[in-house]
């Protein structure tokens, strides 16, 4: 009995030492907040890259981390969190920490045309912006196979009878988007196939299954390269720096303009001077040498942005987005 | 072309090469055995550190690691009927019957040679036909993708036991499960409940952990305070060769479904394995002893998955293609070291390709050599009391599960999963059918419906294809004939 009491009261002594121990760490935490906003980083970086590993992402991710780690002497870690499409990345990066160790990898598509077809439990305004990566334009492809040698031939189906099969890479990703777009503008009597990611969807029109692919030009380079895919059209403004020979929509009379471009944010709350740390720590990034190597070595290039115009420029596409969505039929948000 | 080969002979032994390759391989077989870290987390995990070597170095260190962590999930398959990897499933139906016996060591040393014999067959056949191999899986569209899906969710009929009816809600559950998240073509979410984590489905992992791992620490954990009382002094059992030598013919056949399977882009290990081990059962004259200890079964399943390794690099190689996970973090590997996989690889850079696939042999030889020292150590496992492996057990499950995506709702879908695995069967319900319904359900539902898109609706378009009417010819024979030879059989005894 007596022993079982001093066993209790030892057991106490274990609870108020923990209690102490555990609001002692908590005001470490604290000052630490503080300091940190003084000198800033003064731990490592986590990155939440909200798709899987080995992706265009992925890579482009990986190659800057090479480069800030060294540079602040922290090291930056990577997490990947795929799933539903990037939202549930974007989700937590959303819900995370403001203290700007906690640092989210954002595509345009997942911010402008998601949250239009499925409720997300963010929006773009959860964000402020720190750095703008790359920049992917969306280019409708065809088998070399194909009797459609310009986008001319392939406008000209207009009146055929026959129902053009298009592949993407997923409902409601640009690839998706800007070929029902430009199908139902120019009148063509076409289908939808969706694939699992623009590799399936690519290998599909290699295997003939398919009449035409739009996919990002990492995707189709090697192939048009090989001779087995030919080009027919970038949705964009301007032509793309790294084909210069394959015209626009816009060229042709079809105004779409849906390019996918990637960048770090942090949430809304983070304090002002942090933010600004890293803009400054990013933006030198993407300004050295080696980073704008790894771009040209895979086909990407960099997209100009200054870091608070990238906030009000999702916002902007959102809206644009959801008209040609509305347009479509699958506006459903 | 030979003074190619020869160089690149050369050049995999240079000390390094053999180095990375010993340490890709170990760290494959550790990833592989343990419960929930697969042979695709070890492969991210060793991305970072390709950065740092040479191409053809830190291929061959990825390649390791999924070579030995396709091979290690058969480990933990065998010794605690725990799948290190999805992919090993189907080496736990006559694995674990083994080890329970006794004939754990036979079991690991059976799953070890089909897998090296299998690996190296693969690389073989990506070493010099993998071009025209590439060329051939084009034609694999998504009406040839559903007929192979049917043709391998056929396998429930024969991983059933004693009620094909059981067997077959259960891989109907299973089938509704991977229904779960966004819907693959409209992109709307199904039975999801504006839940963000279940809008992204139901992950393998978590499933599978749960089915086998979970519900076996419940099952043990129920006579963990009963002395053991089987004898565990001799289950290091020996393999003679003349054990292996009648199974000889199903490990090739296997090694060909796995390399025939890995070429297609978007399959992978764990169909490649249920195909093989259904087409051993299929073929098989002594089908009662498939389930209850059977070489041949292991021997198929461990031949169909390690059968997948090389040839999966075939359209990666060639077309530029990553047919799963794994190889979509080698194209990345390939591609941060400024080698664009595709076509254009072999005609720019055929040293490095031709060396890596060279490596891949020795990786399979590695494989065999450290195996055989992993196996004297891994059949300890089966003497350490249940005290003590249950919670190092459960401690794993839980990180493996937590690991996939690094949250903890998986965690918690584990244990439902775990509560599932531990009750179906003791109402005679197998579970192997609902993780067969699980793998195959979104092949088949997203490869159904793409191809009624492709036809307009019309369904002949699965008949009128060549390869697919095939493919559902036997995937009828496969799942009537067991329904049917009974009857006809006692019509015959009745006759006479």
């Amino acid at each position: 009995m007596n022993r079982s009491k001093r066993f209790s009261m030892k057991k106490l002594m274990y609870v108020l030492v923990l209690c102490l121990a555990f609001s002692l760490l908590l005001t470490g935490c604290s000052s630490k907040k503080t300091e940190g906003q003084a000198d800033f980083p003064t731990q490592p970086l986590q990155i939440t890259l909200p798709w899987a590993p080995g992706g265009s992402s992925d890579l482009t991710l990986r190659a800057l981390a090479e480069i800030v780690g060294p540079e602040i002497g922290e090291s930056v870690n990577i997490t990947n969190r795929e799933g539903a499409g990037g939202t549930i990345g974007i989700m937590e990066g959303a819900n995370a920490a403001s203290t700007g160790y906690e640092i989210t990898f954002i595509a345009s598509g997942a911010m402008v045309a998601q949250p239009h077809m499925r409720e997300v439990q963010y929006e773009n305004d959860d964000f402020k912006g720190i750095v703008g990566l790359t920049y992917e334009p969306v280019v409708l492809a065809v088998n070399a196979d194909s009797d459609w040698d310009t986008l001319d031939d392939l406008i000209a189906e207009k009146n055929s009878n026959r129902i053009i099969k298009f592949a993407h890479s997923g409902a409601g990703g640009f690839p998706h988007v800007t070929q029902e777009a430009f199908f139902s503008e120019a009148g063509i009597n076409a289908e939808s196939v969706p694939f699992e990611g623009g590799g399936p969807a690519v290998t599909a029109l290699l295997g003939g299954h398919v009449d035409t692919v739009a996919a990002h030009p990492a995707e189709l380079i090697p192939h048009v390269e090989s001779g087995d895919i030919r080009l027919l059209g970038v949705f964009s403004p301007e032509r793309f720096e790294l084909l210069e020979d394959v015209p626009t929509f816009k060229e042709k009379g079809f105004d779409l303009n849906m390019s996918v471009w990637k960048a770090l944010v942090v949430p809304k709350d983070t304090p002002d001077d942090v933010v600004e740390k890293l803009r400054d720590i990013f933006t030198t990034a993407v300004n050295s040498t080696e980073y704008k190597e790894f771009l040209k070595k895979n086909s990407l290039a960099p997209i100009d942005i200054e870091p608070d115009e990238i906030v009000p420029r999702l916002n902007e596409e959102y809206e644009s987005t959801g008209k040609v969505l509305e347009n479509i039929g699958l506006k459903e948000y | 072309m030979g003074e190619l080969l020869i160089n690149s002979f050369v050049d995999v032994f240079q000390i390094e090469n053999i180095l990375f390759i010993f340490l890709g391989v170990a760290t494959g077989i550790v990833f592989g055995s343990l419960p929930g870290l697969t042979a695709t987390v070890g492969v991210a995990l060793m991305l970072p550190v390709t950065f740092g070597l040479t191409p053809t170095t830190g291929m061959l260190l990825l390649l390791g690691v999924y070579c030995g962590g396709i091979y290690g999930g058969s480990i933990t398959a065998i010794l605690i009927r725990t799948p290190g990897t999805p992919a090993s499933a189907a080496t736990v139906i006559d694995g674990y019957e083994m080890a329970k016996q006794g004939k754990a060591g036979m079991a690991l040393r059976i799953a070890l040679f089909a897998s090296v014999i299998a690996g190296l067959f693969s690389a073989l056949i990506l070493l010099f036909i993998g071009p025209q191999i590439a060329k051939f899986a084009l034609n694999f569209g998504p009406t040839e993708f559903f007929a192979l899906a049917l043709f391998g969710l056929t396998m429930i009929a024969s991983v059933s036991g004693k009620s094909i009816i059981k067997g077959m809600i259960m891989g109907f559950l299973g089938l509704f499960i991977s229904t779960i998240g966004i819907d693959p073509i409209d992109g709307i979410p199904r039975v999801s409940f504006n839940n963000e984590y279940l809008m992204s489905g139901i992950s393998l992992i978590p499933a599978l952990v749960g089915l086998f791992a979970i519900s076996e620490i419940i099952n043990r954990a129920q006579t963990a305070h009963l002395p053991n009382t089987h004898d565990d002094r001799n289950v290091d059992t020996k393999l003679p060769f003349s054990k292996v030598r009648p199974h000889m013919k199903t490990i090739l056949k296997s090694s060909g479904i796995g390399t025939f399977v890995g070429a297609i882009p978007g399959t992978g290990a764990a169909i490649a394995s249920f195909l093989s081990y259904n087409e051993a059962y299929r073929v098989s004259k002594n089908k009662k002893q498939f389930g209850k200890g059977s070489l041949g079964g292991i021997a198929a399943s461990e031949a169909g998955n390690n059968g997948v390794t090389g040839a999966t690099l075939i359209p990666l190689l060639t077309l530029g293609i990553p047919g799963d996970m794994v190889t979509a973090i080698m194209l990345g590997a390939l591609t941060m070291q400024g080698l664009t996989p595709g076509p254009q690889l072999f005609t720019n850079h055929a040293d490095v390709v031709y060396t890596i696939m060279i490596g891949l042999l020795i990786v399979n030889i590695v494989m065999f050599i450290q195996g055989r020292l992993a196996i004297k150590l891994f059949v300890k496992i089966t003497a350490i009391p249940v005290s003590l492996l249950l919670p190092i057990l459960l401690a794993l499950s839980f990180i493996g599960a937590y690991g996939v995506n690094n949250t903890l709702f998986d965690v918690k879908l584990m244990m439902i999963f775990g509560v599932i695995g531990y009750i179906m069967p003791k109402f005679g319900f197998p579970i192997i059918p609902m993780l067969l319904g699980i793998v195959l359900g979104p092949i088949a539902e997203t490869s159904f419906r793409q191809a009624l898109l492709l036809s307009d609706g019309s369904w002949m378009i699965f008949l009128t294809k060549p390869i697919s009417a095939i493919f559902i010819l036997i995937a009828f024979l496969s799942f009537l004939l067991p329904i049917v030879k009974p009857y006809f059989s006692k019509k015959v005894e009745n006759k006479t």
